[in-house]
């Protein structure tokens, strides 16, 4: 999900033990971009995420209508600061595990949330990593 | 309709909704030049929201404007300007490599978002473009490229380059209406574009 100045938030996921799902959390900033990986997921938070995401979107003062979404299984936390008419500033923390700062602020338009809404719920789809190893090119 | 809009291909019916200026800090009394690249975005993706991303991770950041075009599709004309030495310092022969490296890598960071056109102009490349719209050379010898590339995006606002020209002259564009005067021709007319009282000629 892209912010305004520069930030953004990325998710991906996959499958390492079946059934365990992981995510990868990345914060970028035009000065920074730092990837806390594989970290273990709670079922539904994508759909969780899709619900904040549309609620900020959709709600008048997203601040004091939608909460904020913990998941302490992979420590990701997001969460609403404030809002106008077009634009709602949030707030992502992850457990940080590195010495960099596993904390960012930034605002998005409510038209970028809606967007982010419909594309987190494609981390519910991780496949399982294929555990067989690559066959041989011997022609 | 204005330069970027004949040259860069875009489809009948693509609208303008939105134009910004980075406010870099330029040095210019180096030789400059400049690139404009034409990016089209995903579908579904916020023009304004992502046309402000990209241009945050722009080493050469200028300004632009963005839109949408006619199957929905968004778009934003990406626009940097660089001292012609940078090249030289990374080694490139081209003088225009270091902002299109630049663009190529912001990209990355949308992948839903493609480069369709690019182009890099000198200063000469732009006084050519100002002549071919009736521009008197005299008229913008004291132009740096900033002010050539600002011009290139007042015209954006359908505001012909002859007019911007004159307006520089007497710090208004449009001297014959009633407006809230900017007292700098291009603020001027950024400003009444922003009100909406700008619109392209009927076809």
């Amino acid at each position: 999900m892209s912010g305004y100045g520069g930030a953004a938030l990325f998710l991906r996921s996959e499958v390492v033990n079946a059934p365990q799902r992981v995510v990868d959390v990345g914060l970028l900033t035009p000065s920074d971009f730092v990837w806390f990986l594989e970290r273990p997921m709670t079922a539904g938070l994508p759909e969780r995420l899709a619900e904040f995401f549309f609620g900020c979107a959709r709600d008048l003062h997203p601040e004091l209508t939608v909460g904020a979404v913990q998941d302490s299984l992979c420590g990701l936390e997001v969460r609403v600061l404030s809002s106008t008419d077009s634009r709602v500033e949030l707030q992502i923390e992850v457990d940080g595990d590195t010495e960099r700062p596993a904390s960012l602020n930034f605002l998005t338009s409510r038209v970028g949330l809606t967007q982010a809404a419909a594309d987190v719920r494609v981390l519910e789809s991780a496949v399982v990593q294929d555990p067989r190893p690559m066959p041989l090119m011997d022609w | 309709m204005g330069y970027f809009f004949d040259t860069f291909h875009f489809e009948p019916g693509s609208r303008m909704t939105g134009m910004w200026q980075a406010g870099a800090h330029l040095d210019v009394g180096a030789e400059l030049v400049a690139t404009a690249g034409l990016v089209q975005f995903g579908r579904d993706q916020h023009d304004e929201l992502e046309a402000d991303f990209l241009g945050a991770h722009l080493p050469f950041h200028f300004g632009g404007f963005h839109g949408v075009g006619p199957d929905g599709h968004p778009w934003a004309m990406m626009l940097q300007i660089a001292p012609a030495s940078a090249a030289a310092l990374v080694g490139s022969d081209t003088q225009f490599w270091p902002m299109l490296d630049g663009l190529d890598r912001a990209l990355h960071y949308n992948w839903e978002a493609s480069l369709l056109f690019d182009r890099g102009f000198t200063r000469a490349d732009l006084m050519v473009i100002y002549a071919q719209q009736d521009v008197e050379v005299a008229a913008i010898e004291d132009w740096s490229v900033p002010d050539l590339m600002l011009g290139l995006l007042a015209e954006c606002c359908y505001v012909p380059l002859p007019q911007i020209v004159a307006g520089r002259i007497t710090q208004c564009a449009f001297p014959d209406y009633s407006h809230e005067c900017q007292y700098d021709v291009f603020n001027d007319v950024f400003s009444v574009w922003m009100t909406g009282q700008l619109n392209p000629e009927e076809p």
